[in-house]
């Protein structure tokens, strides 16, 4: 159904004309219908009355004298009234005279009245006035007295029926219904002519309006009719009308303006767009540019250290040759000037990556103390030969697993601490490092390096981190150098997420110091602690040091491990708390002393201790600032058990104090350790084995065949990595350097190829590849060890490097540490294989037949000890790293009784690799075991027959 | 007396003749007022009170009255039964007017020039137990009167009375002399005259 509003004005109006002339009609319809009835009835009761009046009094005589035959005869002259029903009459006491009932009428009707004492009627009688009572549309009852002579002599009671009201009123809605229905029909011709006087103007504008929004013609003009609102409408449309099309008018014009400047607009933007694509032209050409520079500077520096590689390793071998004092001087210039020339090489490499901002910090997890201590420990020595005194000096409990790049820490570490043991001519080094707060929850560390050199006047300071600059030409001309290192480590730093500092007093010294954030590393670091040692917080150690410095360091690292400690300053004081200590019945259980200490060195003090029997069952560990000169054999004589270079790395530390402790027969085992790098490094070592070079550069090839020729290595030569895969094939090498650009089959290739063909032969050997490169980044790295190599050198490599990385590699490069003299060192293998006062002692325990005595045990141990090799081979293949464990020991323990301190030295690791459940290292270190004890039994053969 | 009898006759039967024609008769029977049998004291009462009854449906002229509210006054015979019963309707009211009773000797009617009864004296005019000379000269001397005349007999309407009263199967019956009525100038209610009876007279037969 639509609604109302949107029916259209004609119907509108019609449809209210109509409503109000149906709602009046009706109104008036129903007053009049109500007017009449009540009137009617009115008059019906005044007639009914008169009737009663006339009857009543006609009845009189029959009342009075009693005649009902009279009265019947009264009541029956209501017959000439049809609507009466029914009549009765009364005495004064209320008895029934006679009574009428009409024809026409319900017969019970008529006796209602009959009963008198009806309730009714006798309050009808007591009633004042004559009763007038209605019965609905359907009767009326007339009740009244009769009046004779001022006297009431009876009643009369008459009944009509209202059937007539009814009549009239049905008649009266019939006419009303006709007349209401003739009224409409005039009222809509009417309304449908009168609404047109309204709408039929409206509809003429709505028809313009349609017209003017099709025809888009705003030239139309409504014709106005009068001057009523509809008018004004009329008025107000046109006025609107002109408006619009005037405003048309302007559009148009604008229009044609905005055309105008579109085109314009169009025109600067094709010009712009010119613009844009020369400006990105440009910059790719920039780019191409700046591309061009840093692969000319990477393939240059690649280039350059090729040849700088023969220069140095040609140097470093005449310096190893015999020359003259004067060729000397001149070799070691050369050696130094390459070494110059590679570092600046390095600088300008790094520095023109940072500054295209080409250089990324790799994210790898490593050890922080790990880092620092090597980089101390490795430029200690130069410190040490400066006569400086070096002091590492870490934050204890500090958390140093983190995720950064360690390579680059390294290089800021080995430049600033570089700097301050060029700069300091006496007094000392301190390498400082502490937590420093967290920036976003990731750690920050500030790093110091501290030194007594000459300082930097104030205005320098800043100057410093500046390019290419040091204090001042002078310095530069008295100590060398670029002057790149401290800005590349400020902008290294800043790459870390830190700064870079410095703090100096001329004269007095200078502290750099820098920040650098890195991530947490998830791993945790396995820290070498007393773990080996069953109460550590039992132990007491005395510490006997000059320097203060280190007596604190030493002093916070064995507080860290919970060992309660004192620290004196020379040996009599020293020895003083000893005795002290043991009287009191608190012996120490080790004193860890200083060598080189004014007075009372440490060797003197080591030797007094030894000779006191009441505190010579302290065990005695010594700090020695660089490598003896008698391979400690003075200490040894001295009574110390062990000795360890400066600064002293808690890791070594405290596995040095586990060994010394926990070993209380092996007095005299030397524990220096294996990987001691410092000792290692001295070049012209022996190393021996067999060793495949692969290298197409002649000029290199020479220069590492000389060198490992110098540590007694075998060495085949192959110059592409071809000929080096079908040479494995054939032969067995103890381990292969590889260069890694080659013609023909470069060195990633050749190793792939290699690692395949392993794969297939069973029980093969895993050979050792050390790749060769020129690269010196870590990306290089990651791709020689994923390719299947073992370890890297980068080119140029010193004698010291490559011996590193050797005596890492070759299984017997740690049986050879002992091994000082070059003259004795052919022999010296097989002769130490056991130490020759063990099978005195034993000889010693029988003085008759203490021979036979050895022999025998010689011979149990021969049977015994194969045996259980034998046990561990079988263990190993079954992967029982228990029994591997168990059988361990024991073949250690029978090994110390025959004096086979490097078979024991080797047990002792195995054991330790089954715990850590190492199988593949206990395989490794399983043959060299074989072949070690092979050894053993043959000294003991010559031994027994000697 | 014969022939101022037959006079009186001769013009009573022209006035019979007048009843019988103009007289609607009724005989009515009205059980309340049925008459107990061999009392008379109670025949008089009912009598007295059909008397007051049907004075009350007659009306009479202005004359009859000197004043307002002058009492309608009933005569009747010293010595009349009756007269203990009209007693008791003293002071009932008829058209307004008090009921007062009026006694005369019947001996002083024979002379008729002495002491005449005239409307003046009474409206009503018992002669039921009075003796016939007494009665005619009554009835002579108020004819032509406001007077009712009321009595007990058959000739009493031929005589010239215009309500006869009869007591017939113990019920008590009335006739209407209309011509008498008229002449007396009293109006009578149709009604009554519906409840008259029809007057068999031995002379009219």
């Amino acid at each position: 159904m639509r609604k109302f509003a949107d029916i259209s004005i004609a119907h509108k109006l019609v449809s209210i004309i109509l409503a109000t002339t149906i709602v009046a009609l009706l109104l008036a319809a129903m007053i009049q219908a109500t007017t009449e009835g009540m009137a009617y009835r009115e008059n019906i009761g005044q007639n009914l009355s008169t009737i009663a009046d006339v009857i009543g009094t006609n009845s009189a005589a029959a009342i009075v004298f009693e005649d009902r035959q009279l009265a019947d005869r009264v009541l029956k002259s209501l017959t000439a009234e049809p609507n009466i029903m029914s009549g009765h009459i009364f005495d004064i006491e209320g008895n029934l005279i006679t009574n009428y009932t009409s024809e026409n009428s319900d017969p019970a009707q008529g006796k209602r009245m009959t009963p008198a004492g009806n309730q009714q009627l006798s309050s009808w009688m007591s009633a004042r006035e004559p009763v007038r009572s209605f019965n609905g549309l359907s009767s009326i009852d007339i009740f009244q007295p009769i009046w004779f002579d001022r006297e009431k002599i009876g009643y009369i009671h008459l009944s009509s029926t209202l059937d007539p009201l009814v009549q009239t009123l049905v008649r009266f809605a019939w006419m009303a219904a006709i007349t209401i229905l003739i009224i409409f029909g005039i009222a809509y011709i009417v309304s449908l002519r009168l609404q047109a006087v309204i709408s039929s103007p409206i509809q003429r504008l709505a028809d313009l309006m349609n017209r003017v929004t099709q025809n888009d013609d705003y030239s139309l003009r409504a014709k106005k009719t009068g001057d009523d609102e509809v008018g004004s409408l009329i008025d107000g449309f046109n006025t609107m009308l002109q408006q619009i099309s005037q405003r048309d008018k302007r559009l148009q014009e604008g229009r044609h303006e905005l055309d105008k400047q579109a085109q314009q607009l169009s025109i600067s933007n094709s010009e712009l767009k010119d613009a844009i694509a020369q400006s990105i032209k440009a910059k790719e050409t920039a780019e191409n540019a700046n591309q061009a520079k840093s692969e000319f500077l990477a393939r240059m520096s690649h280039e350059i250290r090729t040849p700088m590689n023969g220069v140095l390793g040609m140097t470093e071998l005449i310096l190893n040759s015999e020359l003259s004092s004067k060729q000397r001087h001149f070799a070691k210039t050369i050696q130094t000037s390459a070494e110059s020339l590679l570092d600046i090489i390095n600088d300008i490499l790094d520095f023109s990556k940072i500054e295209a901002g080409k250089l990324e910090l790799e994210r790898a997890e490593f050890d922080l103390r790990e880092v620092v201590e090597s980089v101390s420990e490795l430029l200690s020595i130069r410190a040490q030969s400066k006569n400086l005194e070096f002091i590492c000096d870490i934050q204890p409990q500090m958390d140093t697993s983190v995720r950064g790049d360690q390579t680059r820490l390294r290089q800021i570490l080995i430049n600033l601490i570089g700097n301050a043991i060029k700069f300091t001519e006496q007094g000392e080094i301190i390498v400082r490092v502490r937590t420093d707060g967290f920036v976003d929850s990731n750690p920050r560390y500030r790093f110091e390096v501290c030194d007594t050199g000459i300082g930097i006047r104030p205005e320098s300071q800043e100057m410093i981190f500046g390019l290419f600059s040091q204090e001042d030409g002078g310095i530069t001309r008295r100590y060398g150098g670029t002057g790149l290192g401290l800005a590349i480590c400020r902008q290294l730093t800043e790459l870390m997420g830190g700064e870079t500092g410095v703090e100096s007093e001329p004269g007095k010294g200078t502290t750099f110091w820098f920040t650098a954030v890195f991530e947490t590393g998830s791993r945790a670091w396995h820290e070498q602690t007393l773990s080996d040692l069953k109460d550590p917080a039992s132990l007491r150690i005395l510490i006997v040091d000059d320097n203060a410095t280190n007596r604190e360091i030493l002093e916070h690292q064995l507080a860290a491990w919970n060992i309660t400690t004192h620290a004196v300053e020379d040996g009599p004081a020293a020895l003083h708390q000893l005795a002290d200590a043991a009287d009191a019945g608190t012996p120490y259980q080790l004193a860890i002393l200083d060598w080189h200490m004014p007075r009372m060195d440490g060797v003197t003090l080591a030797g007094k201790i030894s000779s006191d029997p009441k505190i010579n069952a302290t065990k005695m560990i010594m700090l020695t600032s660089a490598a003896t000169e008698d391979g400690g054999r003075s200490m040894t004589e001295a009574g110390v058990a062990a000795h360890i270079t400066k600064p002293a790395r808690p890791a070594r530390l405290s596995q040095c104090i586990a060994q010394v402790l926990e070993s209380g027969t092996a007095h005299h085992n030397e524990t220096t350790g294996g990987d001691d790098r410092v000792v290692a490094r001295s070049p012209g070592r022996f190393i021996g084995g067999h060793i495949l070079l692969v290298e197409d550069n002649p000029v290199n090839r020479e220069v590492a065949t000389c060198m490992l020729n110098t540590m007694q290595c075998q060495v085949d030569e192959v110059s592409n990595g071809q000929e080096a895969v079908e040479i494995i094939r054939r032969q067995r090498f103890d381990l292969v350097l590889m260069d890694c650009e080659m013609p023909v089959l470069d060195g990633y290739a050749a190793t792939q190829a290699i690692r395949e063909w392993e794969a297939n032969i069973p029980d093969h050997k895993h050979l050792p590849i050390v790749a060769l490169t020129a690269h010196a980044l870590p990306e290089d790295r990651r791709r020689c060890l994923s390719v299947g190599m073992d370890d890297y050198l980068t080119k140029p490599f010193s004698m010291g490097e490559l011996r590193t990385v050797l005596s890492c590699w070759l299984p017997m490069s740690d049986t050879t540490i002992e091994a000082e003299d070059e003259s004795s060192a052919s022999n010296a293998a097989s002769n130490d294989a056991i130490r020759q006062n063990a099978l005195e002692a034993i000889v010693e325990l029988d003085p008759e037949d203490g021979k036979e005595l050895a022999s025998r045990v010689i011979n149990v141990y021969r049977e015994n000890s194969a045996e259980l090799i034998d046990v561990i081979a079988e263990a190993l293949s079954q992967g029982d790293v228990e029994k591997i464990h168990s059988t361990a020991h024991a073949l250690k323990s029978s090994s110390g009784n025959v004096g086979a301190d490097r078979l024991v030295e080797m047990c002792r690791s195995m054991e330790t690799a089954a715990r850590k459940n190492e199988l593949k290292d206990i395989s490794d270190r399983l043959t060299a075991v074989k072949q070690e004890h092979g050894q053993v039994l043959n000294a003991l053969t010559e031994w027994s027959q000697s | 007396m014969n022939l101022p009898r037959h006079k009186l006759t001769h013009d009573r039967r022209t006035d019979r003749l007048v009843v019988l024609w103009f007289a609607v008769l009724l005989i009515t029977s009205l059980p309340a007022h049925a008459i107990a049998e061999g009392t008379a004291a109670s025949e008089y009462a009912v009598k007295a009170a059909i008397i007051f009854k049907i004075a009350k449906f007659v009306s009479w002229p202005k004359q009859a009255f000197s004043n307002h509210s002058e009492p309608l006054t009933l005569c009747l015979q010293e010595d009349d039964p009756i007269a203990t019963a009209i007693s008791a309707l003293d002071g009932k009211l008829i058209h307004g007017r008090m009921i007062s009773a009026k006694y005369f000797d019947s001996s002083r009617h024979q002379n008729h020039d002495d002491d005449p009864i005239t409307s003046s004296d009474c409206q009503i005019l018992l002669l039921t137990n009075t003796r016939s000379e007494q009665q005619l000269a009554l009835l002579d001397a108020t004819a032509g009167q406001p007077v009712l005349t009321i009595g007990d007999s058959d000739q009493f309407i031929d005589r010239g009375g215009i309500i006869g009263l009869e007591i017939e199967k113990n019920r008590i019956q009335f006739a209407i002399n209309i011509a008498a009525s008229e002449n007396a100038g009293l109006g009578i209610s149709a009604q009554l005259l519906q409840l008259a009876k029809i007057m068999n007279s031995r002379n009219g037969t």
